[in-house]
């Protein structure tokens, strides 16, 4: 076999393979870069055989400028795709977080004033109640357990977790809310369900009103 | 003058070549992209503009929490990996091949032709690809910028009207509500947006809307009626 066309095969199994190995493991940019760094050493190995071959020296220059100008726009494209998909992935993890920590503070927060508001009506009429008692006859059976808060909005328990947490020490009611699909700001952050680095709130009722909290 | 004219001619049938051939490449992704699979799968002259699309189908599973379309995508992998021994391995070599060709016939052969077009393809795309792709991502970011702004205003007027809707509960005679005002509240206070609160002690409500001078157009407004069933309702305005 001519030495040309071994430089052929040997680039297209160096390219190819340095693509579909990292990828296929889930790497696709690492496999993009590597494969455009052998693809580098192909090309040095391909101008060297060419410019031994060429007998005009103006075809050796042309050569060089094409194959630089390739390598360096592909270098410089790959590198701004890269940028703008990190970029979209952190916009779309950004917009999940918005929309789970909304859902939360609406659904729980609310939930907890309308627990409050009884609250204030039963100490107006004059029963002397905890907060604790009026949360507890509130929520009713939604309260399990295994101290799993049963929300309103059933669907929402599909995509998101909810526990409830009572100290009768301090007559709090709190309920912690972690959402599965939104890996928040601490990667090392310890979930409530054993977890790590999801979203999570805190949304505690007092006799002094709701307090809510992103903890993470 | 003759001779200047001969050594440029093979370059412009090059260049026409490489014009008709990228038309012909276009109109190729065009029809495929009404079809049901994404181009993803079709060999590109850039090729992470297909790894690109891989990585935001993959970022869209992540957020939907939808991991079963991605096996679907690892095939577009194959197609990523033809374009890349297209670009890096086959023209380059088509293109040494013809130029040694030629050099040797003393005249452009067909492979040098068919080479150097396509060449010139796979060093011109890229540059416009780039400009296309700076000029979308800039319009992108702005327009995400806005909707970020958005965000944070509808997150403070949440936070905000649960604290109005607390205070309103802890009034112990409600006709208090009709001095009650913005500047009752730390968090308005210390905003950087600009708030609108209008109280109604007959019916116990309250209505407070936010908005900047950052987003044009846009207002957000709560009305608060701590007493019923519903103690919120949002609206919005752009």
């Amino acid at each position: 076999m001519k030495r040309e066309y071994k430089i052929l095969i040997g680039g297209v199994f160096f390219t190819g393979l340095l693509f579909l190995i990292p990828s296929l493991m889930g790497y696709i940019w690492a496999g993009l870069f590597l494969s455009l760094f052998g693809s580098v050493i192909y090309l040095i190995v391909l101008y060297r055989y060419g410019k031994k071959n060429f007998i005009n020296t103006d075809s050796g220059k042309v050569t060089l400028i094409f194959l630089a100008l390739l390598i360096v726009n592909s270098l410089a494209i790959f590198t701004f795709d890269y940028y703008r998909a990190d970029t979209q992935r952190e916009l779309l993890r950004e917009i999940r977080i918005t929309i789970d920590s909304s859902i939360i503070e609406t659904e729980i927060r609310a939930e907890l004033l309308e627990v409050y508001r009884a609250y204030l009506l039963s100490n107006e009429k004059g029963d002397d109640v905890s907060v604790i008692e009026v949360a507890t006859d509130f929520f009713g059976e939604r309260l399990k357990d295994d101290q799993r808060f049963q929300v309103k909005t059933a669907e929402l328990e599909k995509e998101l977790n909810f526990v409830y947490y009572t100290d009768p020490g301090s007559d709090s009611f709190a309920i912690f809310s972690t959402a599965p699909l939104s890996q928040s700001w601490d990667d090392d952050f310890e979930n409530w369900n054993g977890s790590v680095g999801l979203l999570q709130t805190k949304t505690t009722l007092t006799k002094e009103g709701v307090t809510h909290e992103r903890q993470n | 003058m003759k001779d200047k004219t001969n050594k440029w001619l093979p370059w412009l049938s090059s260049v026409l070549i490489g014009i008709i051939i990228s038309y012909a490449l276009i109109t190729i992704t065009d029809s495929y992209s009404m079809s049901k699979y994404p181009d993803v799968f079709l060999p590109s002259t850039v090729p992470s503009t297909q790894v690109n699309g891989i990585s935001v189908i993959e970022s869209i599973n992540e957020f939907s929490g939808d991991e079963t379309t991605s096996a679907f995508y690892k095939g577009a992998r194959a197609g990523i990996t033809i374009s890349l021994i297209l670009i890096f391995v086959v023209i380059p070599f088509l293109f040494v091949k013809g130029t040694i060709q030629s050099e040797k016939r003393e005249n452009p052969t067909a492979l040098w032709y068919t080479g150097s077009a396509l060449m010139l393809i796979i060093v011109v795309m890229p540059m416009i690809a780039g400009a296309s792709k700076i000029h979308w991502f800039q319009n992108v970011d702005k327009s995400s910028q806005m909707s970020r702004t958005h965000d944070v205003m509808r997150m403070e007027l949440t936070d905000v009207s649960f604290i109005i809707a607390e205070e309103i509960l802890e009034f112990d005679d409600i006709s208090v509500l009709a001095e009650f005002n913005a500047e009752n509240i730390t968090e308005i206070i210390n905003s950087e947006f600009h708030y609108l609160l209008v109280t109604n002690p007959d019916d116990s409500s309250a209505t407070i809307t936010i908005s900047s001078d950052k987003v044009n157009n846009f207002t957000a407004t709560t009305i608060i009626r701590p007493y019923s069933d519903q103690i919120f309702k949002y609206q919005r305005t752009y």
